[in-house]
């Protein structure tokens, strides 16, 4: 199911070589440019609240992305492990009465928790099973959560999730300005791509991709697919929970549709039309998408008419998406 | 290494593969001697690549037993084959075409050392990516290193196809027709290449030409329908009349 | 157990069926789709919505039910084939996952269509005066509609398995299941048998949906819920089998109807958890082939 990708490009880096010019200095150092996108973009940015979505949802797309873009499986039920780690922060801080660094931590743990639940169901089947299968198993999530009304609040989502200030070293911060908010969620998202950079950049990253470009030659080489699949599957839902968490902290509520389908294929969407298999394309997909919603909205309520004929447009033209591309035409 | 007493590294005993309905082999039985080349020969459609397959785990056999080094092998999954050192290169080229050359037989090799570190980088393994160039330098492909795999001309292809296998460290290396679409230059080269294989490992060719491994094997099986139709030394084969009948009678149509 | 209950349960058994029914058509089409084209169809669940409004849309403008089903699901089938021929063809070598993204895409803007021309409420669907009332089939009165439901899809069922069976254009359609190859090798144009099967699996798929629509009316999102069980059908009872969506689409309305008896609040998530238990056990389904899988 992968010898499609076999169209004619450059090698992708490959760490044992030190790559010329500045592309290749750009890539060694893709963590620290992409955190100085993350710091520096609040203060050109005219919405903040947009920049916290911006933040958030782009952590959701490259967790995602490590499945997708680098292992080549495409998982139709990320609302799952998204809505998981926000359900669960949720609960921890509200009926636990828990720090909000813990509800958090219970967030991320809670994406790989459900992560391994489903994952290991989903990777029984192989190839286009499974997004069908996670699809399926997301929607019974979606379900469990709905009906536990105590817990979640069925439909009406989990309210009071509220965090007024953060006192951290001395610091007296106050959460509910925006761009407070935002930097100490920053701080999240910008360690989350040091420890994504460094998963990639190590033997265990070489050997998703090996598994994306070549499963069959992956397995006769001495890899167990199967289990790759599994712990990349993991490894995503860590930090899409991370993801779902920060949610919960920046809505102070927890809407049920975090866990809905649509949440699911939103992020397929962002990761499509920013550039999947690219480090910092999904974050940018889902900046577009969030900007591109917001804009459409202001003269039509329909703007899922344009975001859908963009994304099937980026689908049949740009399928490296607009950060793919761009770096394509750059490697020329 | 050590010396083994066992002459033989590699036995099947009366293995049969069905696809559904269909009998693909017919309970084969062969040994296969340590550090010889053995080729499995045969007209379209023999079982070849059946019993290929099952030698190196990609199949498990639907009846009968597979031996490696005294072992029994059956049924283990694929990815076990490789640790033990049992590796087979593709009848149809297949590496990571995105991927560099370099990197397709570095990743081939990390397989024995780690798969699941996730935070030394990969660029401090510093002993696989010497022993990717050395296989690339073996293999001829020194100097295309940093290209895509999937933008190498298709000798090259599969040299590195040999090269990714030989990463695995292999005691037994299987190669489905390693000369497939080459033209006669490239042939003659990988021919030598796998002659000098052979003083190190064992070798089981797959091959449809006979021709093109009668010099080169220590050990030839003939496959027809099946079923074993004859085993021996190149001599042998030459000579053997029912050999002669099936690749006779398959020229003359 | 006294004999009202078996009464209910048997009439709950009827509910199931009916359900089960829908879930048959969808998953018929998803894995004819599928095996002949290897596209797994994220649209499917908008073409049953599109087929239901396509049905209220003709009915509103003074066509019967009958008229509606048959027309609803041909005109459906006729976006299915442009659809086919316009977007998905050219992706056709690059990928499974390509054709999957773009129904995906496809199945937003046709529910974003539905909202824009029919609004974001829904519509109740009145049951056809001759199939109203209810009748007693031994263990009660069960609803004239639904067993309507559930022979219209038996006649569905029996003229597909008729057509691949019987036909010398379904036995193409069985031999290009298993491999394409051979199709191109009989020398058949493979790309029309695409087109059509494409065409056959979206119409079936709108005659569900107008189907379902007096029982459950019409809104732009009905399609969501009912793409995710379909799947669960079609994992069940294994891709590309026609029998295993049967078998399977009928295990789970049963499933449904029975939970949702016992325990109303469980009726939505026992199907998953039926899914879960097949993959556990029988990863390929009740009437998949292995091989198929990967």
């Amino acid at each position: 199911m992968t010898l499609e990708r076999t169209t004619g490009r450059p090698a992708r880096s490959s760490a044992a070589f030190r790559e010329a010019g500045a592309l290749g200095w750009a890539r060694r150092h893709r963590a620290a440019l992409a955190a100085a996108v993350i710091l520096v973009f609040p203060l050109i940015a005219p919405f903040k609240a947009l920049a916290v979505l911006i933040l958030v949802y782009g952590l959701y797309a490259l967790g995602f992305n490590l499945l997708f873009g680098y292992l080549g499986v495409l998982s139709f039920g990320h609302s799952a492990l998204f809505g998981a780690g926000a359900y669960l922060c949720g609960i921890a801080f509200v009926h636990f009465g828990a720090p909000w660094w813990a509800a958090i931590i219970v967030g991320a743990v809670s994406g790989m928790i459900v992560a391994a639940i489903i994952g290991a169901l989903a990777i029984r089947t192989r190839g286009i099973y499974f997004a069908m299968v996670t699809l399926a198993l997301s929607q019974c999530v979606y379900y469990l959560f709905y009906e536990a009304v105590g817990w979640t609040g069925g439909e009406n989502g989990l309210r009071g999730v509220d965090v007024k200030t953060i006192d951290l070293f001395g610091l007296h911060l106050d959460f509910v300005d925006p761009l407070t908010r935002y930097y100490v969620l920053a701080a999240f998202v910008i360690a989350s791509l040091f420890v994504l950079s460094r998963i990639l950049a190590s033997p265990f990253g070489a050997v998703i991709e090996a598994v994306r470009e070549n499963e069959a030659r992956a397995r006769a080489s001495g890899y167990n697919v199967p289990l790759v699949r599994f712990v990349a599957f993991v490894l995503s839902g860590g930090f899409c929970g991370l993801a779902g968490a920060l949610l919960a902290l920046h809505l102070s509520i927890v809407p049920i549709e975090t866990l809905h389908y649509d949440t699911s294929g939103l992020v397929v969407m962002m990761s499509l039309l920013g550039g999947m298999g690219t480090f910092f394309g999904p974050f940018i997909g889902a900046a577009i998408f969030l900007m591109l919603e917001n804009l459409v909205s202001l003269w039509t309520v329909h703007w899922q008419l344009i975001v859908g004929a963009a994304f099937v447009i980026c689908v049949l033209f740009f399928p490296r998406g607009l950060w793919g591309t761009l770096l394509e035409r750059l490697e020329k | 290494m050590t010396v083994d007493a066992d002459p033989v590294i590699l036995r099947t005993d009366n293995v049969a593969k069905s696809f559904g309905g269909l009998r693909a082999l017919n309970g084969v039985s062969a040994a296969f001697r340590r550090n010889a080349i053995t080729s499995i020969i045969g007209p379209n459609g023999a079982g070849k690549s059946t019993y290929f397959n099952l030698l190196c785990g990609a199949l498990s056999p639907t009846s009968g037993k597979i031996e490696f080094d005294g072992r029994d092998v059956t049924g283990l999954p694929q990815h076990r084959f490789a640790h033990m050192g049992i590796v087979k290169s593709f009848q149809i080229t297949t590496v990571f075409p995105q991927l560099s050359a370099h990197e397709n037989v570095r990743v081939a090799a990390q397989a024995l050392v780690t798969t699941f570190g996730l935070w030394r980088p990969r660029a401090a393994y510093r002993d696989l990516s010497e022993k990717a160039d050395r296989i690339l330098e073996r293999v001829g492909l020194a100097d295309r290193a940093r290209r895509a795999a999937g933008l190498l001309a298709h000798g090259e292809q599969r040299a590195l196809e040999i090269g990714i296998a030989l990463a695995s460290d292999p005691r037994l290396l299987l190669l489905d027709e390693p000369t497939a679409g080459m033209s006669p230059e490239e042939t003659r080269t990988v021919m030598d290449l796998i002659v000098s294989l052979a003083q190190e490992r064992t070798i089981i060719l797959v091959e449809h030409k006979m021709k093109l491994v009668l010099g080169i094997s220590d050990r030839l099986l003939v496959l027809h329908h099946g079923e074993l139709l004859a085993e021996g030394s190149a001599d042998d084969i030459r000579h053997n009349d029912a050999v002669k009948r099936v690749y006779l009678g398959q020229r003359s149509h | 157990m006294n004999g009202l209950s078996l009464d209910l349960l048997g009439l709950q058994l009827f509910t199931g069926v009916a359900l089960g029914a829908l879930y048959i058509l969808m998953a018929v089409g998803l894995s004819l789709i599928f095996g002949m084209l290897t596209v797994v169809n994220f649209a499917h669940g908008a073409f049953y919505m599109l087929g239901a409004y396509v049905g209220l849309w003709l009915m509103m403008h003074g066509a019967n039910f009958w008229i509606a089903l048959v027309v609803a699901p041909l005109a459906v089938a006729g976006v299915g084939l442009a659809v086919e021929r316009v977007l998905i063809r050219p992706l056709y070598g690059r990928g499974i996952d390509y054709p999957l993204l773009l129904t995906f895409g496809l199945s937003y803007i046709i529910v974003e269509l539905v909202r824009v021309a029919f609004g974001n409420t829904g519509y109740p669907v009145d049951t056809p005066e001759a199939l109203q009332g209810a009748v007693d089939i031994g263990v009660g009165y069960f609803p004239l509609y639904r067993l309507f439901v559930i022979a219209a899809t038996a006649v569905i069922l029996a003229a597909l398995w008729f057509f691949l069976e019987k036909t010398s254009f379904g036995l193409i359609i069985r031999a290009g299941a298993r491999d394409p190859q051979i199709v191109r090798v009989l020398g058949v144009d493979v790309s029309r048998v695409w087109l059509i099967v494409f065409g056959l699996g979206t119409g079936i798929a709108a005659l569900a949906g107008l189907l379902s629509a007096p029982l459950q009316g019409v809104i732009p999102e009905m399609g969501g819920p009912i793409l995710a069980e379909a799947f669960v059908v079609v994992v069940v009872g294994g891709m590309g089998s026609l029998a295993g969506a049967a078998v399977a689409g009928l295990l789970v309305g049963i499933v449904v109807s029975m939970t949702s008896l016992f325990a109303p609040e469980m009726s939505r998530v026992a199907i998953f958890a039926l899914m879960a238990i097949v993959l556990l056990i029988r990863p390929q389904g009740f009437f998949g082939r292995a091989g198929l899988m990967s």
